[in-house]
């Protein structure tokens, strides 16, 4: 094997073939592949057959010790080092709201993340109102957290709105009377349209009312189910499409 | 001569690096495209087909490889994926990289595609060092460019010193 290596002048793993190999080794170990030598860091970088095939990583954040990433591209799962900082970022509190956004709310303190790795965190006060399981989304520029309020004097439907621009919180419209029973992030399903708007799904009844942050507006509310005999409903967005799912 | 034309239909002879001749069943090499491509634009008319990069040992492996699959029905995958996986088990590293050369060669991608996962398993999680010293490449970085790419992906180096 050696003799046939040096015969060659150089290692056999060139161009086509080292690409065609690299193909099929786990993302990870791409980084330490680009270290092997300049011809290996070319295959990396510049092979199209490497880069079309990425894929988006599903990352799993546990409340434990962990977090772990899923290359669906080579099928493994990845100990990753990706941790909030847990001196600030309580992990029991840890949530996650669709599509990136990640969170730990505390009556105290809002801290949350929205890059793909998670790597920055902000952190701010916490809403007026202390809350248990509100909804809270992502919308352009702006944190909505809406619902949950569980004290008595305070408006279970209350909405509140964190700028992450100019670092305030606004008290906004409440949610619409009809999510009286029903406003909590148990009940009820959110996506976020085209990064302006809010659609807010009540599970059991698929009922749904929208928000837009810019202009403080409710809207609904609206049946969005094409089987009227759906339950259970669940609603997300993908690119500029709703999907609802029951 | 009519006997022979019938003959060069059935069956083409394919000739190694090393002067080794092998007598192949047509539907056996039509698993390799660029057998396929002569066959098709009629390049076979020569008596024997020159693979002058792939030596004795490595093309007795390559038939091998297209006889099975040429030969196993579609519905016995289960069969041909064990086999495979038996195909390029304990073959080493030499030979595993002048199968991976074949294939390429005589575009058979199946068997591309199973050689070149094995050699890609073996890279799996090993630092850069041991990368090299497997496959023999000669760092032709400068110390500089190291460093450069090191501090480039510092996040995911920790754990590979």
């Amino acid at each position: 094997m050696t003799e046939m290596v040096v015969q060659d002048q150089d290692s056999p793993l060139r161009g086509d073939i080292l690409e065609a190999i690299l193909s099929h080794a786990p993302l990870t170990d791409l980084v330490p592949a680009s270290r092997v030598s300049l011809s290996w860091r070319r295959a990396v970088t510049s092979s199209p057959s490497l880069l079309y095939r990425l894929e988006p990583w599903l990352l799993l954040h546990s409340t434990q010790t962990t977090t772990h990433a899923y290359d669906s591209r080579s099928r493994v799962w990845i100990e990753t080092n990706l941790r909030p900082p847990t001196e600030r970022v309580p992990t029991t509190a840890l949530r996650s709201s669709h599509p990136n956004l990640l969170y730990a709310l505390s009556p105290s303190r809002l801290s949350f993340s929205f890059d793909p790795l998670h790597l920055a965190w902000h952190h701010a006060d916490g809403p007026a109102v202390w809350r248990a399981h509100p909804l809270v989304a992502l919308v352009g520029r702006r944190i909505v957290v809406a619902g949950g309020g569980c004290d008595f004097e305070d408006d279970p439907l209350a909405v509140e709105v964190y700028d992450i621009d100019s670092r305030e919180w606004n008290a906004r419209e409440s949610m619409p009377a009809g999510l009286k029973d029903s406003a909590t992030s148990t009940w009820l399903s959110t996506a976020v349209y085209k990064n302006h708007r809010l659609f807010v799904t009540e599970k059991n009844s698929g009922v749904t009312h929208t928000f837009d942050p810019e202009t403080d507006v409710w809207c609904g509310p609206y049946d969005l189910r094409p089987d009227p005999s759906a339950f259970s409903v669940a609603i997300a967005c993908f690119e500029d499409r709703l999907i609802l799912v029951g | 001569m009519a006997s022979s034309i019938e003959n060069n239909n059935e069956k083409l002879t394919l000739k190694s690096s090393d002067g080794e001749e092998f007598l192949v069943e047509k539907h056996v090499a039509l698993q390799s495209t660029l057998l396929q491509n002569m066959l098709d634009s009629d390049c076979s008319s020569a008596d024997v087909i020159p693979l002058p990069k792939i030596d004795a040992r490595t093309l007795a492996l390559v038939l091998g490889y297209c006889k099975k699959h040429a030969d196993a029905s579609s519905s016995k995958q289960g069969e041909l994926n064990s086999f495979d996986s038996e195909f390029l088990k304990d073959m080493d590293m030499g030979a595993l990289f002048n199968l991976v050369l074949a294939a390429n060669f005589m575009e058979i991608k199946g068997l591309l595609d199973i050689a070149a996962q094995k050699i890609a398993d073996t890279i799996k999680d090993k630092p850069h060092q041991e990368v090299r010293e497997i496959f023999h490449v000669e760092n032709d970085y400068t110390p500089e460019e190291e460093a450069a790419v090191r501090e480039e992906n510092r996040w995911a180096f920790e754990g590979f010193p």
